[in-house]
């Protein structure tokens, strides 16, 4: 079973996003940007693919000027995981439309926006994204 | 195909939401708007008219829908407005009154709004219209229009508001980008005129002008006159566009009747519009017959004078009714204004021409003038017109100076020949100092003569006999005194030329540089007026990227000193809430805090602010107009200045009403020069206005969160309920119920960034509220899903039972409660990170006028620094930003707006542990009636 870490402050609006992915894979949610880098840090081997949002709160990860006040934090915590994990396959999952630009080319990464997918549309698309990965990987 | 008719709404909102943010062309804007109202709300017809009241008429701009034999009927001619009690099927009377609403059966009753004949034709039977404005100005409507009978749902006239709203966005923010074309366009004409001046004939020049003319306002036909001052007749000039070869034949010969207006006009410095000139009455308009058959429409004429003397007027056509804004008017206006400049100077040309029996010498002057005029930069120009004044007069010696008009000293700012000294001069003083002050030319002899005894201070050289000073002025600028625009001039420096000769410059040589001194006065002129705008233009991108209010303001006032060079400035916002026009931000005075004490005046009072806000007008008042504040000016050192009043309009919302005043000190100026004017309360409104609409993308964007919560929150209880165990569901339908609960909240702040407090108030919904029972406990039961959300515990939120049926008031209740909602959620959403610190109190005190409900929480509080900026929109404090990623800022100024607009207040009364805000709700309230 595919397991996937879910980055997002915003837990109870994307309950039904989790539960429906949790039908299908294995699911970690965390909602803050530190506790993420932790369980990164201990458990990248566990973990085959990110779902990750742009607007958080930054924590600890950069300061709040740098993160535009929260609204580009997604992206330095990206930037940071490429270092660490350049092959990881991540799900940019994100309402910030604006930010599509930063992550164009980006190997192995796919945007989406939150307003174009249902619960199981997000399921599906992981499963594609995952099986394109493996077949390139 | 669920997911299908979602996507297409979300398209549709997409690109409205493009269209009104960057969209640049009007016409094909509001041509998609009403394509995207059609395809919202399935119209047979979704048309979007505009109106020219004067007429009166209806002018259809776009129109789209499901029956498109109707588009070709409707689009084909302007409709005119009339009385319906006399029969007109468009009533005049009910299309002024700016308010919408759905019609029914318009087959048997078209209501004022359509020719039932008309709607049986096209098969319309009922229509929605939401009135266009801005701010207090009507434009127009958009209507849609469906062949159903039965009633249209609230949803749908609530839909068509919000694309009405964004209608009145694209149409505000297109004039402002046209304006800064249209600016551009006048740049690059008037350099190319100046090209062209020296090296064309006349007639030539002429024809060029009115190509240009025709250029510059997008029009098929321009007229140039002449004035004949001996006969006295205007005969035709030059012409430009699809004209025949009678219109140069035509003239008008002004001793005959009927001629006064033109008259009038020659002398005004107004510009005339006319709608229809086909329509224009035989005393207004001679040539009615000639234009109806060449097919002319409305007209704009501008005369031109020079020297205070008119020669003659600019006329422009169109071929379609058009209505001329007020900036077009001004730019022609300008426009005409140079176009005069130039054939005087031309005639002046001519004069040295005749005087000089030099025909080389003309030659030449004509060859320097256009080179000044292609001059890129200051520095260069300068040296330029040394040079070549030089030259032009035989000389090695003389020098430019330009005038400080603070200090009345004129500095060198480039000399030729080497000088005894450089030092300031004083304007007054020596043979320079004089020719400033009268703004004439000085020729000099012979220095050594008596008539120049103890005069010539310059000293420039020791062996100076002869002088020539020439002061650079431009003599035709607008200034404005009081309300009014006039001829004035500005004295920009002087050109100064010596020679160790007796008798070295001739009448000749001082016509010359006479007329090259003011040809490169005007030239100066435009090129400190780029620079300007050039700067005001890198102030626009610093104040966009300003995420805080009072930081925006602080760029606005320094760009206004810096650039425009204001040494004083004060933006006062009105507030017709407390009937009060007050200082909000000031630079330039020593203690801020007490100018702003003193510095607010009631709206219907007789201060300049409160008048010119009422009015509209701008105006420079004398320094002993009564409608001054004797008592501030004393205290601030503010009767020194010359100061202009600007009243500040900010369209769409009209609760953003204020004012800017500023001056320099009166010292050696005369004037407070037009164009600074409007380039000040241009960028001022624009700086404004673009920061407020800033957050019209942020508010979108924070709709887009909870809507993606209900539909994926929905969408999976529709696949997986039979799955789901009964407390998950339960906790579904919460989550639900919380994202609707901010949606709703959000509507209000939408609301307040689109319409604000328009100038039609909405109607009050009074009713009997017992304001504990109804309100208070309402809004925190609504609140219960977000307190579970976020693990605090309700019966933290405490209130005394016996308050619940204290308070009875009338009131206006949906308002009522989202101020409480408001207070609460902040409560809420700003509580300690313990769930054990939270706490709400809510208590009941009361005076001899008032209820004063007190709310109290132990949350994080707010810095004593941002106690007032807290009601400020789009004000977010850094804590707050960093508990909440997203959030307007606009909560807190929405509750204070709508306390005052019930007659009470909303204020802070304590900041921190607990903060306290104090709700106070007029007791006489309970005696209103119903």
């Amino acid at each position: 079973m595919i397991r996937i870490l879910f980055i997002d402050d915003e837990r109870d609006r994307m309950n039904s996003f989790r539960e429906e992915l949790e039908y299908h894979y294995k699911v970690t949610f965390i909602d803050k940007v530190d506790e993420a880098l932790v369980f990164i840090r201990d458990h990248l081997d566990d973990i085959d693919l990110l779902i990750l949002d742009i607007m958080m709160l930054p924590g600890k990860l950069v300061s709040m000027e740098e993160a535009e006040r929260g609204l580009s934090t997604g992206l330095h915590f990206y930037r940071l995981l490429r270092k660490s994990a350049p092959y990881l396959p991540v799900i940019i999952f994100t309402n910030k439309e604006k930010m599509e630009k930063e992550f164009r080319g980006e190997a192995n990464c796919l945007f989406l926006r939150k307003r174009d997918y249902l619960p199981l549309e997000l399921a599906k698309a992981v499963k594609e994204f995952f099986q394109d990965f493996r077949l390139i990987g | 195909m669920k997911a299908e008719a979602t996507s297409r709404k979300t398209d549709v909102f997409r690109e409205l939401i493009e269209l009104a943010l960057h969209c640049s062309k009007r016409d094909e804007a509001l041509q998609r708007l009403t394509r995207l109202v059609s395809l919202a709300l399935n119209s047979d017809v979704c048309n979007l008219v505009l109106l020219d009241t004067k007429e009166p008429l209806l002018s259809h701009v776009a129109c789209a829908g499901n029956n498109h034999k109707y588009h070709e009927f409707i689009l084909r001619r302007p409709v005119r407005m009339g009385s319906s009690q006399q029969g007109d099927h468009l009533d005049y009377d009910l299309f002024m009154q700016g308010e919408g609403g759905a019609r029914y059966n318009l087959q048997v009753d078209g209501k004022g709004i359509i020719d039932t004949a008309v709607a049986r034709k096209y098969n319309l039977n009922s229509a929605i219209s939401a009135p266009l404005k801005l701010g207090s100005q009507l434009l127009g409507y958009l209507n849609h229009f469906t062949s159903r009978t039965t009633e249209f749902a609230s949803s749908e006239s609530e839909i068509l508001k919000l694309f009405a709203r964004h209608a009145e966005l694209i149409i505000d923010r297109i004039d402002k980008s046209d304006y800064t074309q249209t600016l551009e366009r006048s740049h690059s004409i008037s350099l190319a005129l100046q090209h062209s001046l020296m090296s064309v004939k006349d007639d030539e020049f002429l024809k060029q002008v009115s190509q240009k003319a025709c250029e510059l306002l997008e029009v098929p036909i321009c007229i140039v006159w002449k004035l004949n001052q001996h006969l006295p007749r205007l005969t035709v000039a030059a012409t430009a566009g699809d004209v025949d070869a009678d219109v140069s034949r035509m003239q008008l010969d002004l001793n005959r009747p009927g001629s006064l207006g033109i008259k009038r006009l020659l002398r005004s410095t107004d510009v005339r519009y006319l709608p229809d000139v086909s329509r224009a009455a035989a005393n207004v308009y001679q040539f009615r017959e000639k234009a109806k058959s060449a097919g002319w429409v409305s007209l704009l004429s501008a005369p031109m004078s020079a020297e205070n003397r008119p020669i003659g007027l600019l006329d422009v056509y169109t071929r379609k009714r058009r209505y001329f804004k007020q900036w077009e008017r001004e730019f022609f206006k300008t426009f005409a204004n140079y176009t005069a400049f130039s054939i005087h100077k031309t005639e002046l040309l001519r004069r040295v021409d005749r005087h000089s029996a030099s025909l080389q010498r003309l030659s030449k002057l004509g060859e320097i003038m256009q080179h000044v005029a292609e001059a890129k930069n200051e520095e260069k120009l300068y040296s330029l017109i040394l040079d070549k004044s030089l030259e032009l007069v035989r000389s090695h010696h003389g020098w430019i100076s330009s005038c400080d008009l603070v200090t009345g000293e004129h500095n060198i700012k480039i000399h030729r020949g080497e000088p005894a000294e450089v030092r300031a001069l004083k304007v007054g003083r020596g043979i320079t100092g004089q020719a400033l002050q009268s703004e004439r030319p000085i020729r000099v002899t012979d220095l050594r003569s008596k008539r120049w005894e103890n005069v010539y201070e310059e000293e420039f050289r020791k062996n100076t006999r002869s002088a020539l000073a020439v002061p650079l002025v431009v003599t035709n600028a607008e200034v404005r005194v009081g309300a009014a625009i006039q001829q004035g001039s500005k004295v920009i420096g002087l050109i100064n030329v010596e020679s160790p000769r007796k008798r070295a410059f001739t009448p000749d040589d001082e016509n010359a540089i006479w007329t090259l001194g003011r040809h490169a006065a005007n030239i100066i002129e435009r090129l400190t007026d780029d620079q300007k705008l050039e700067k005001l233009r890198e102030f626009d991108r610093e104040i966009a990227n300003k995420r805080d209010w009072d930081e925006t303001i602080k760029v606005v006032l320094k760009a206004i000193s810096d650039t425009i060079g204001y040494e004083y400035v004060n933006i006062s916002m009105a507030s017709p809430e407390t009937n009060r026009i007050k200082s909000s931000h000031v630079r330039g005075v020593e203690d801020e805090v007490a100018f702003k004490r003193m510095a607010h005046y009631p709206l219907d009072g007789k201060n300049i602010h409160a008048e010119i806000f009422r009015t509209g007008d701008i105006q420079v008042p004398d320094a002993n107009d009564d409608r001054l504040d004797t008592r501030l000016d004393t205290a601030f050192g503010l009767n020194d200045l010359i100061r202009v009043f600007i009243p500040l309009k900010l369209a769409p919302d009209d609760s953003w009403i204020g004012t800017v005043e500023a001056g320099y000190r009166r010292c050696h100026r005369k004037y407070i020069y037009e164009r600074d004017v409007q380039i000040l309360r241009r960028f001022v409104c624009s700086a404004l206005e673009q920061k407020k609409r800033n957050l019209l993308p942020k508010i979108s964007h924070e709709f887009t969160a909870p809507i993606v919560g209900i539909r994926a929150t929905a969408n999976f209880l529709l696949r997986r309920i039979k799955t789901l165990d009964e407390k998950l569901v339960e906790r579904k339908f919460e989550d639900i119920l919380t994202d609707c609960e901010l949606l709703l909240h959000k509507v209000g702040e939408l609301e307040h960034i689109l319409g604000g407090a328009s100038v039609v108030p909405v109607p009050s919904k009074k009713e009997w509220t017992l304001v504990y029972r109804d309100i208070i406990i309402k809004t925190v039961n609504q609140l219960k899903p977000l307190i579970a959300e976020r693990k605090l515990d309700m019966s933290q939120i405490l209130y005394n039972n016996t308050d619940i049926h204290r308070i009875r008031l009338y009131v206006d209740k949906p308002k009522l409660n989202s101020v409480v909602y408001n207070l609460l959620i902040n409560s809420i959403k700003y509580a300690e990170s313990n769930p054990a610190d939270f706490k709400i109190i809510i208590n009941l005190d009361e005076d001899k006028d008032s209820y004063i409900l007190k709310f109290r929480d132990w949350g994080m509080g707010i810095k004593s620094e941002y106690r007032d900026l807290i009601f400020e929109d789009g004000f977010r404090a850094p804590e707050a930003s960093r508990k909440n990623v997203t959030g307007s800022g606009l909560g807190l100024t929405i509750a204070r707006r709508i306390m005052r607009e019930i007659g009470g207040d909303l204020l802070l009364a304590r900041n921190h542990k607990p903060t306290e805000f104090h709700l106070s709700l007029p007791k006489a309230a309970r005696g209103d009636t119903q």
